[in-house]
């Protein structure tokens, strides 16, 4: 790519696309959903089933954030590979 | 538009893939306001020439260029060169209406452009359909559509006639006309020569990657009784794929594979 002014400009231009390219495909909605979903769930299922009073609230809550973030690579790989 | 911007200048290009010389010291010109017709038999360059000419492919001596220009150093490519290669490269999830919207921000095109587009080629009632369930006439309409986004004084259609029912071909070959007596640059590549016949007014016609023909279609026809029989006696000599049976039939009776 050449440097003609309005280097900065180019660079906004490529973005915008790319994020209609990211948000015109179902795929995108989905692993996001499933992303959301399988974060809340497992999150939901640690606090379940912890009967210790000891528990560390926080950690149980956010033990769906691990998978949640494969899931977000899963999106990456999609991204990438489509085009 | 001045003109002088819109030729497209091929000089000594040659393109080798290994031991076969797939382009071989090619030159032409194609100049605005007509439609000019790129014919070979299959295997003959044509794809590869159109390749070189969009910079998609490095020639290994020679040039091509568009109004003194090599494509990389245009500033607003899509504006200036629209080019169909493949009829279906677009994502197969992604709506044409999506498929042209991101094209048009890339590029800094309005986005009224893209209904425009799309009205032009007649996709507009399926524009919000994935593409991927597209037919391949309607995937050369997108492909079309593409092309003509950023308003380009030049084009660069390669077989854009497949897959297109006999609406459609009357329909691209009206585009066409019109679009070079707008005076912009079109340059289309075809097998078909009946359909260049009627669509293109100069032609250029290569075999085996080398130039045997730069011509108005007036010409060639006149020369040779008809343009058929131009193209069959022009590239008899390099046509690379025949028929085994070919040899026992006139050169009138031939059939391209």
């Amino acid at each position: 790519m050449t440097a003609v002014p309005g280097t900065l400009g180019r660079f906004h231009a490529a973005s915008r696309m790319e994020w209609i390219k990211l948000r015109t495909l179902r795929s995108t909605w989905w692993t996001l959903a499933a992303t959301i979903a399988a974060a809340a769930a497992i999150a939901v299922a640690v606090g379940a089933n912890t009967h210790d009073a000891s528990g560390d609230l926080t950690n149980n809550a956010l033990a769906g954030i691990a998978p949640g973030l494969l899931l977000v690579g899963v999106l990456g790989v999609l991204t990438m590979s489509g085009e | 538009m001045s003109s002088e911007e819109h030729v497209i200048e091929v000089r000594g290009l040659t393109k080798r893939y290994r031991a076969t010389l797939a382009v071989d010291a090619l030159g032409f010109t194609v100049r605005p306001g007509t439609v000019t017709g790129f014919l070979g038999p299959n295997g003959a360059g044509k794809s590869t020439t159109m390749r070189m000419i969009l910079g998609l492919d490095a020639p290994d001596a020679g040039h091509a260029r568009i109004g003194g220009r090599r494509y990389r150093e245009l500033h607003r490519p899509l504006r200036e060169v629209g080019a169909l290669l493949e009829a279906k490269a677009f994502h197969p999830g992604r709506s044409a209406a999506a498929h042209l919207t991101a094209l048009a921000a890339a590029n800094e095109i309005p986005r009224s452009r893209v209904e425009e587009v799309l009205g032009l080629v007649g996709l507009t009632e399926a524009a919000r359909r994935r593409a991927g369930t597209y037919s391949l006439g309607m995937a050369q309409r997108l492909g079309v559509a593409t092309a003509l986004l950023g308003d380009p004084g030049v084009l660069v259609l390669d077989e854009p006639v497949n897959g297109l029912d006999p609406e459609g071909i009357r329909w691209l070959r009206t585009l066409l006309r019109s679009l070079a007596a707008e005076g912009r640059t079109v340059f289309v590549s075809s097998h078909l020569i009946g359909e260049m016949a009627l669509t293109a007014d100069r032609l250029v016609v290569i075999g085996a990657g080398r130039l045997v023909a730069d011509t108005s279609v007036a010409d060639l026809s006149a020369r040779y009784g008809s343009l058929e029989e131009a193209f069959l006696r022009l590239t008899s000599a390099s046509t690379e794929f025949r028929g085994s049976s070919a040899r026992t039939l006139d050169a009138g009776e031939r059939t391209i594979s």
